[in-house]
């Protein structure tokens, strides 16, 4: 298998992960509840996970790195947990569906940012938005999952900064892949299964400062058993019942690898596999691009449509012909589809990850070019 | 005798025991003994030549909310006094 689809998870991960999971599963006892080796093993593995997390995005206290089981989790405690039916919230329309439907589901007035023919946001008219009742909330990608363009955070965030507006700031995509730092935002929701090179079942919270979130989990959280209510303190309030240790410390060997490695050189070496593909399918006949590829800082994603195929049918021939694996359809995006027209096609997304090699990208672009001639 | 300290939670114990372990002190995660509160938890024990330094170590770490008890046996009983932290802090200041 060649595997292009590293933006909805990534498969080939550091060794070192899949030794911390499996010694996890036979060595951890249950983190914060006990004090014989077992359970203080989880527990130190645990706050080294925070460490590392701490590390990666620039920030002084591990213990305001909250683990959840995944950013859809983390976006949705975060919205859940601030956002209020009378707030107004400004977001985006390259937005996931982990953002857009709590968001919905809060009830709040939306004031959602479009985008141009690229997918690049329209951040010139920012100040429009202040015209309607003033938000109190911006919750944004930093990078799109769907065009790989990187969201302009240091004015998004100015903006936020000068009229008293909380930034939540989605890292799915870019946390692992491209620079992430804690100046970025106010709060951040990751997930460690992509470019974290994590197991599934892992994500987090970031939060820089504090925050006055509502309680939406409670329960165990190993003291102050005789208190009604579940703590509000980082990272309880995030971290009811037993955490998932085992992948938690799979996940600490990912970022420590990141760490290790340079993420500016992780970065770099994705780029050059992203820049190979898109030279070799750029002039194509029939292929149609969506993101833009005039910035040089983006993500490693192109998704990308052949005139007269399906993406469906695109994916498929892609797998079944050549063993390469894609992402086909709408990639949760429904705004950013409709705004290219793209709903009833879908695209088709091919997504790098440091591991990937030339070779493999070779492959792919001979592949595209011998599907195209097929189907003339 | 020995110190115990007590934090808001399990979470700030454990950070507490990685900042006291790199500056080189010695402590033990113990269970949160019952007679200091009730329900679940842990707590650290401290050697009493030690407690003046580790106090100054998690104030640089910005570890507040801290417990401190002084732990003595009677008839194989543990004890637990209450210290206040200003107080270690001037007793060892004026050695």
């Amino acid at each position: 298998m060649i595997y292009f689809d590293n933006s909805s998870t990534t498969i080939t991960k550091p060794r070192e992960v899949t030794d911390a999971v499996a010694y996890a599963l036979n060595n951890f006892g249950n983190a914060g509840r006990s004090s014989y080796d077992a359970a203080l093993l989880a527990n130190r593995e645990i706050f080294n996970t925070r460490s590392e997390i701490a590390r990666l995005i620039g920030l002084d206290d591990p213990l305001n790195v909250a683990f959840t089981s995944s950013s859809t989790e983390s976006l949705n405690l975060v919205i859940g947990g601030l956002v209020r039916k009378e707030d107004s919230v400004i977001t985006t329309v390259t937005e996931h569906n982990s953002v857009l439907r709590p968001l919905y589901l809060a009830g709040c007035d939306l004031n959602i940012i479009d985008c141009d023919n690229n997918g690049n946001l329209l951040l010139d008219s920012l100040e429009k938005l202040l015209v309607k009742p003033p938000a109190k909330f911006l919750v944004c990608t930093h990078g799109s999952n769907v065009t790989g363009n990187l969201t302009d955070v240091h004015k998004l965030y100015g903006f936020c900064k000068s009229n008293d507006i909380t930034m939540i700031l989605d890292i799915s995509q870019t946390f692992g892949t491209a620079p992430v730092h804690i100046d970025m935002a106010d709060i951040f929701c990751f997930t460690g299964h992509k470019s974290l090179f994590g197991p599934q079942g892992t994500g987090g919270v970031i939060v820089k400062g504090s925050f006055d979130f509502s309680i939406v989990k409670s329960g165990g959280t190993g003291v102050n058993s005789f208190d009604a209510l579940h703590s509000k303190d980082m990272p309880d309030i995030f971290e009811a019942g037993t955490l998932n240790g085992h992948g938690i410390y799979g996940l600490q060997k990912g970022v420590s690898f990141i760490n290790q490695t340079g993420i500016d050189k992780i970065h770099a070496t994705e780029l050059q596999l992203l820049q190979t593909f898109y030279n070799g399918v750029r002039n194509l006949d029939r292929v149609k691009i969506y993101g833009d590829f005039s910035d040089e800082n983006r993500l490693p994603v192109i998704s990308m449509n052949v005139d007269g195929l399906a993406s469906s049918e695109l994916a498929e021939r892609l797998w079944t012909d050549y063993g390469i694996a894609t992402r086909a359809g709408s990639h949760c995006a429904p705004l950013l589809h409709k705004r290219f027209g793209t709903v009833g096609l879908g695209m088709v997304r091919f997504s790098f990850s440091y591991f990937n090699t030339e070779a493999e990208i070779q492959k792919g672009v001979s592949a595209i070019r011998d599907i195209i001639r097929e189907t003339e | 005798m020995e110190y115990i300290m007590t934090f808001k939670n399990t979470n700030h114990a454990i950070k507490a025991e990685q900042c006291l372990l790199k500056g080189k002190l010695y402590v033990a995660v113990l269970p949160l003994p019952s007679q200091i509160r009730e329900g679940c938890g842990i707590c650290l024990r401290v050697n009493p030549n030690d407690i003046k330094q580790a106090i100054e170590v998690l104030a640089d770490n910005n570890i507040d909310e801290i417990g401190l008890f002084l732990k003595t046996t009677e008839n194989g009983k543990g004890i637990y006094t209450e210290v206040e932290r200003g107080s270690i802090s001037m007793e060892r200041s004026e050695d």
